[in-house]
């Protein structure tokens, strides 16, 4: 099993294994995913479509719906230091208390994530309500405006009375935001949360992820495929492909020193605006169907470096320094770094 | 100046001069003189407003070279590539292809610009027919064009080699091919004709990182293969940045700045650009740190009433009483490089 490298985790997950059961077949969506987030930092899954990032931060909650099924692993919660809460092997109900209170969503489209019949005070105050904060809407009416105006939220006291309708993209997903802090989460989990919005836009919501980070003390898991945002936001950052973590490490590392042969071709194809380029690298090849994924390294097919123990067998992870990690048999110690 | 010959009309001659300082020394290709298009908004019983979604926009695309047209939602950007390829009729202004007058063609002749000027569309999997295999989306493209070689089989084949798939591919149905793959279809399908003349609009915005830089390396090849000329529209700075010889920034309708894509980048001068530059985040912690520090604030407006005056002006930390009155025109600032505000002389 890997062995995680936290000083004081507020989440640990070994050996995860979600599969899908569709008609097609198994999809093979994650496949012993493994990491922990260290308490106050931001954790970036990085990594294309079907990578399973998204599918590792739902089962955090146990939020995999049928035909899905989380197949093994663990997932451990630290409320505090000293305090270890087992999620998967707590009831639906159990989880409930924790999901959505101590642990929170953002979402990709926050037009989908609110109700239109409601104005959003009442679905601010709904989320305090459901866990027990408050006992009538009225209450969490006053508790909305503040969290609004946390959220930079013009004019807070008229916008808590206005339905989604009434906001731009950008307030929408704010007001998401706004949600999700209503009760004080400890650990805040946010799947592509700009992805759907505009570019100027999106440069404001990371900024207050990153105020909210500082001023509440979050903790924040940020579900990505852009590579300007994990450079931008994140402390740590694990690269995923095809179901599996291919490399972790602090994100100045990862950019600086890139072991894992995906996360070299990655971070050489993504093009970039500050820097004039003649040519971009690109990945040979597609992601592999997870319902026949290949044997041995999954991305054996596309790497440039594939040897016969890669077609075999499934590479395990090395850590080659105090806080890097990475899955290739390049590094088990007999080959040599490439180039 | 020598791209304006006598075969053509006084308005072209018009246009043309007025846009030959824009990029000199490039020979036109496309024109879009004074375009604009409005879209009615409908109420119940009358027409309520318009959506200016180009309200008067001046450029041109050089031959063999890429333009690209970077903005945000509703800044007007696919609007502008429909309206060159004459997919909708512009509600002013006059688009030059190869010197004729598009927006006048009817019948044969248009049906003979259909064939130089093609389209990629964003979504590789609703631009294919689920139901047509890859020969006979092909196929019906050179049919429409009565321009069936005597041995299409070998033809299509090499157009698949050509966008880099096979001969194994040519009897498949889209739904066997990964985005990426399907995306090369739609290219193959628009080589098909010979044109020469591309609208990209997004190409690779719907594909993953990997397989976005297959794309984009295929398109500069076959660019220069066939030397083709692009309007490339993309909301991805770093994309844009990487596949164009000029950019043209758009914000709710109007160009805002114009000029070469090195200079545009290394320098922007609109508060917009700078703005818009800023707020992408750079795959680079080391660079990323030494990236401008500028406040990004508001959303871009709704097209249908406009901010008077310059539509940046709300959002602009340099604005001043005039920028609220008055539109600024685009003009030339440094060599060749064009700006829309009242913060420059020309």
């Amino acid at each position: 099993m890997t062995e995680l490298r936290c000083n004081d985790p507020i989440i640990e997950v070994h050996d995860l294994y979600v599969y899908f059961y569709t008609y097609a077949g198994v999809v093979r969506a994650i496949e012993g995913v493994s990491f922990c987030i260290e308490r106050g930092e931001t954790y970036c899954l990085v990594g294309e479509t079907g990578c399973g990032k998204s599918v590792t931060s739902r089962a955090l909650t146990k939020l995999i719906l049928p035909p899905g099924r989380i197949e093994k692993g663990k997932v451990y919660y630290y409320p505090e230091p000293s305090r270890r809460i087992d999620i998967l092997a707590l009831s639906e109900e159990e989880v409930k208390k924790i999901r959505g209170n101590e642990i929170t969503y953002i979402f990709q489209d926050p037009g989908t994530a609110l109700d239109p019949l409601y104005t959003i005070g009442y679905q601010i105050a709904e989320t305090m309500l459901v866990h027990g904060r408050i006992r009538r809407i009225k209450e969490g009416i006053p508790h909305a405006v503040e969290l609004l105006r946390k959220t930079l939220i013009p004019d807070p006291e008229r916008r808590v009375k206005a339905y989604p309708h009434e906001l731009s993209g950008g307030m929408k997903q704010r007001a998401v935001i706004a949600t999700a802090l209503a009760n004080n989460p400890k650990l805040v989990i946010a799947d592509e949360p700009t992805t759907a919005l505009d570019a100027t836009v999106q440069a404001q919501i990371m900024e207050l992820l990153r105020k909210l980070k500082k001023e509440e003390g979050l903790t924040i898991l940020l579900i990505t495929h852009n590579m300007g945002l994990v450079a931008e936001m994140c402390d740590r950052v694990a690269v995923m492909y095809a179901g599996t973590i291919v490399e972790e490490a602090p994100t100045e590392e990862l950019f600086k020193n890139p072991l894992h042969p995906y996360t070299r071709l990655l971070l050489r194809a993504v093009p970039n605006p500050l820097r004039r380029m003649d040519k971009l690298e690109s990945i040979p090849g597609t992601v592999p169907n997870l319902i026949y994924p290949p044997p041995g390294c999954r991305f054996h097919p596309r790497c440039p470096h594939a040897m016969d123990i890669c077609r075999e067998e499934r590479p395990p992870e090395i850590w080659v320094n105090e806080s890097h990690r990475v899955a290739c048999h390049l590094y088990t110690g007999k080959a040599s770094l490439p180039g | 100046m020598a791209l304006v010959s006598e075969q053509y009309s006084g308005e072209y001659m018009e246009a043309a001069n007025a846009l030959s300082r824009l990029f000199p020394g490039e020979e036109p290709l496309v024109i879009a003189y004074h375009l604009k298009k409005y879209f009615p908004v409908r109420g119940i019983f009358r027409v309520v407003g318009y959506v200016r979604a180009v309200d008067d926009v001046s450029f041109m695309i050089p031959k063999g070279k890429t333009l690209g047209l970077v903005g945000e939602s509703g800044s007007g950007k696919t609007t502008v590539g429909r309206l060159l390829l004459k997919l909708i009729e512009p509600t002013g202004g006059k688009i030059y292809f190869e010197g004729r007058d598009i927006t006048k063609l009817r019948g044969k002749r248009l049906k003979e610009f259909r064939k130089k000027a093609q389209m990629v569309f964003q979504d590789p999997y609703g631009s294919l027919d689920p139901r047509q295999t890859v020969y006979d989306i092909i196929m019906e493209a050179l049919k429409v064009h009565h321009m069936v070689p005597d041995d299409p089989y070998s033809y299509i084949v090499k157009l698949l080699e050509e966008v880099g798939l096979n001969e194994t591919h040519v009897y498949r149905y889209p739904h066997e091919f990964s985005g990426g793959q399907r995306q090369r279809i739609a290219i193959a399908r628009a080589l098909a004709v010979n044109p020469e003349f591309l609208v990209l609009d997004e190409p690779t915005s719907a594909l993953d990182v990997s397989v976005q830089a297959q794309i984009l390396n295929l398109l500069k090849e076959l660019q220069r293969s066939r030397n083709l000329t692009y309007l490339f529209i993309s909301h991805d700075l770093g994309v844009v940045r990487y596949m164009s010889d000029y950019i043209a920034v758009m914000y709710v309708g109007k160009i805002v700045e114009l000029g070469p894509a090195e200079e545009v980048f290394e320098k922007p001068l609109h508060p917009y650009a700078q703005m818009l530059l800023a707020s992408i985040p750079i795959p680079d912690p080391e660079l990323a740190k030494r990236k401008p520090a500028i406040k990004v604030i508001g959303e871009p407006p709704s097209p249908i009433n406009p901010p008077p005056g310059c539509r940046f002006h709300p959002r602009c930390p340099k604005a001043f009483d005039r920028c609220r009155r008055e539109e600024p025109p685009l003009v030339e600032v440094e060599t060749n490089h064009w700006v829309a505000c009242w913060l420059y002389k020309a």
